[in-house]
């Protein structure tokens, strides 16, 4: 059981994307705008509600003239979002330079084909390469499923990368390769990685759905799908004497979005978002039993 | 008669390699196998009956053809296999039988021509020639349920490997006993006479 905390990713830190921000023009001080024009301001877009603005202050200072419609299409698998995903046909291609070392990176919500992390430092040239194909074969049990069973459907979305090297000053390049379709990523997330303990069997995960399904007055279910929120109640193992640092090391991030993984092969098992509360039961000298009830983002 | 052709595969399909296009390649490379397997079992009855001189050293100012490139055959996978295993060692048996089909066609064409250079009304016994070819057996069709259609396949791949690979014996065995040079340094023996030039 591993969680990583994320590290913040701006415009310092992603120094490379093919992702355009094309979405809007750039908001320029001093420009007029018409009702409904869009407009770029760090990264997020905006758009004119009212028609009537002062123009020489920017638009996150000005709510009621200016609604924010959230980051722009490259800055979205950065934003938080899980369910917002960064677009772009055939590849996401990002290089970030954190300026700390880093030994984790995880992705989520993905589209796509393959995963390929390169890891490279003045000092060491190329320390990381390692791809990762996504698709998820475990459907395909004899001939017949594998000429017939569905393609493209069962693709792992979640996929961490936790056997980085701890490098000083390097720069890490990822490509999200979707062959030629659009590839998809709804975040990404770097940082270090804390174990906490081991998972058992017993986890469970599942999904909070946050759409409306109704029934109308002659029993006909109205449904508004929304997004959903990836959820798992982790069972953990955890050494005794460290009960206090888990205690504390769980505490320090009870506001903070982390990433929680029960076990890095099981893409399930990666949630990003905030635990609810969590039990230790002090079981014994040498282990103790954990409950970690984590709901997603979404 | 020529050792018979067997008819190009269309586009092997591929789960891992090409997933896209995967469903319409199935549709389209399934129904070639009963014709696949009906030629590839007419090329192996021909050559059980394929006779040329072994012990004929032929033409020595003819030059040797090259000899044609088969490649290696990839497993079929086994009934134990599922998950990306399953799906890796499909993808590559049908990728074998792709490449198979063209390398084939050269081959005999290459043992057309051996049979030109050392022809023989029957075959002569040699210890070294390979035995009888086995056959292909029935194809999967897509009218078979799954449990037809899953015993059909089992056994159809590893018939298609084990005659690729019997063929890739023969025809090293044609191509080593008629056009490989002689290998006369396992000689050991030093002949000794001694010539009685009587009186002079």
């Amino acid at each position: 059981m591993i969680i990583v905390k994320p590290e913040i990713i701006n415009d310092v830190i992603l120094t490379s994307s093919n992702v355009a921000e094309n979405d809007a023009p750039l908001w320029v001080s001093g420009q007029n705008t018409n009702l409904n024009d869009l407009r770029i301001y760090q990264h997020r877009v905006y758009k004119n509600i009212t028609g009537t603005e002062d123009v020489n202050i920017p638009p996150p200072d000005q709510p009621l003239n200016w609604l924010d419609l959230g980051a722009t299409n490259r800055y979205r698998m950065f934003d938080k979002i899980v369910g917002n995903p960064t677009t772009n046909m055939n590849t996401i291609d990002v290089t970030i330079t954190p300026g700390i070392p880093i030994t984790a990176i995880v992705l989520f919500n993905l589209d796509a084909a393959s995963i390929r992390v390169i890891g490279e430092s003045a000092s060491t040239g190329v320390f990381y390469d390692k791809t990762v194909e996504l698709q998820d074969y475990s459907g395909v049990t004899d001939w017949f499923q594998y000429f017939y069973s569905d393609v493209g459907e069962r693709i792992k979305s979640e996929m961490a990368f936790l056997d980085i090297p701890v490098v000083g000053a390097a720069t890490y390049r990822v490509v999200i390769d979707n062959g030629n379709q659009l590839a998809m990523c709804g975040e990404m997330v770097i940082g270090k990685q804390t174990v906490l303990g081991y998972i058992n069997y017993g986890t469970s995960v599942g999904i909070i759905d946050y759409s409306k399904k109704e029934l109308d007055q002659f029993g006909n279910f109205v449904v508004a799908e929304r997004r959903f929120a990836n959820r798992a109640n982790y069972d953990v193992t955890v050494n005794t004497p460290r009960i206090n640092f888990v205690k504390r090391t769980l505490a320090e991030v009870r506001a903070t979005p982390v990433v929680y993984i029960g076990n890095s092969e099981n893409p399930e098992t990666i949630v990003y978002g905030f635990y609810r509360n969590f039990d230790i039961v002090i079981s014994g000298p040498s282990a103790s039993e954990c409950s970690l009830e984590v709901e997603g983002l979404t | 008669m020529p050792v018979p052709n067997i008819t190009a595969l269309p586009n092997n399909p591929s789960r891992i390699g090409d997933p896209t296009n995967f469903n319409t390649e199935v549709a389209v490379f399934l129904p070639t196998q009963p014709q696949f397997r009906t030629e590839c079992n007419s090329v192996g009855a021909y050559l059980d009956t394929y006779a040329f001189d072994p012990f004929d050293w032929g033409s020595l100012s003819i030059a040797a053809p090259s000899k044609v490139s088969l490649s290696t055959f990839a497993t079929p996978p086994i009934e134990s296999d599922t998950g990306f295993v399953l799906t890796s060692k499909s993808d590559n048996t049908l990728q074998s039988m792709f490449n198979f089909v063209s390398e084939a066609n050269s081959a005999g064409d290459s043992m057309d021509l051996i049979q030109s250079y050392v022809p023989s009304g029957s075959i002569i016994t040699d210890e070294l020639r390979p035995g009888a070819f086995g056959t292909v057996t029935d194809p999967p069709t897509f009218t078979d349920n799954q449990n037809t259609f899953n015993t059909k396949s089992y056994a159809f791949y590893n018939s298609v490997k084990s005659f690729a690979d019997q063929f890739d014996a023969f025809y090293d065995y044609v191509y080593f006993r008629a056009i490989e040079p002689e290998d006369f340094g396992l000689i050991t023996e030093t002949p000794s006479e001694t010539i009685d030039w009587g009186t002079f």
